[in-house]
């Protein structure tokens, strides 16, 4: 179990323990961790179902996550938002009528390719009654 | 002083200088910038009460810097207070009257464990006098 540091003095440097270091600092990172980024959203008005959000995705990847939170109050009634990639997608995120401001939906088991260039999109079907706010953040790990 | 490079085509290799490379190109960041990750959302209408933005947490870890760049002068001085999901303050950003478009303003040196699945949240005090907007950006390590 030798801890691995990668120092500008000494070179790869094994001692005893584990974990991976540079310049002795661990790395605490996965190693899925170190391939994502975070691309963030929002839609300012979910009553609307004109109103969708693209954020542009500027790597070769797989879209492995989306978070998304509500703000401004309960949306008053169900508001269901579809994940997509270049239009096309079937995972859901979906509010209740009664959640709070700071409820966080999210699905973890996204397995989407996506490629640099194309968009990622949160499809809304405009279900709440109130004006509410959504913000999102969708999860893209690298692909080489 | 060796320079390690981990080479798809030779392993590991090990030469004179210093450094860290991946298939011979310098991974310049170090730990704890490999280890942070930023997430970014907009307060829209600083002169108005009470406008927020929400932002997801995606990565457990620890809230390190938060930073504001606002859209023009907010004609006040203008506070953005940082909450984290338990609804505790983190501590204020202070805009200042006659900012520019672009000013960045910052809170450094937090310490302030995050949850993923939890959100981070920024709220502005309504001092503004303009209708102005600011993006956050806050700043986590894993």
């Amino acid at each position: 179990m030798p801890k691995v540091d990668i120092n500008d003095s000494k070179g790869l440097y094994e001692t005893p323990g584990s974990g991976l270091y540079r310049n002795g600092v661990e790395i605490s990172s996965t190693a899925s961790e170190l391939d994502s980024l975070y691309l963030c959203a929002d839609i300012l008005d979910i009553s609307s179902a004109a109103n969708d959000c693209f954020v542009p995705c500027p790597v070769d990847g797989t879209l492995v996550a989306a978070y998304a939170t509500n703000s401004g109050g309960t949306p008053g009634a169900t508001a269901t938002f579809t994940i997509q990639v270049g239009g096309t997608g079937t995972s859901t995120l979906v509010f209740a009528s009664g959640d709070v401001s700071g409820t966080v939906k999210s699905d973890t088991t996204l397995d989407m390719s996506v490629t640099a260039g194309q968009s990622i999109s949160l499809d809304n079907d405009g279900g709440a009654s109130g004006a509410r706010r959504l913000n999102v953040v969708f999860v893209v790990e690298h692909t080489t | 002083m060796p320079k390690i490079d981990f080479n798809d085509a030779k392993g590991v290799v090990s030469t004179a200088g210093s450094g860290w490379l991946r298939n011979g190109v310098e991974i310049s960041a170090s730990a704890g910038q490999l280890d942070r990750y930023t997430l970014t959302g907009k307060i829209t209408g600083l002169n108005s009460g009470g406008e927020h933005v929400y932002v997801p947490v995606p990565a457990t870890g620890t809230l390190v810097a938060v930073y504001s760049s606002v859209s023009g002068d907010p004609g006040a001085i203008t506070l953005i207070r940082v909450h984290n999901a338990a609804g505790s303050s983190l501590g204020d950003i202070t805009i200042a009257n006659a900012s520019s478009a672009g000013d960045v303003d910052m809170l450094l040196a937090l310490s302030s464990a995050v949850t993923a699945g939890t959100y981070l949240r920024a709220i502005s005090d309504n001092g503004a006098t303009n209708a102005v907007d600011a993006y956050i950006t806050f700043v986590i390590e894993r």
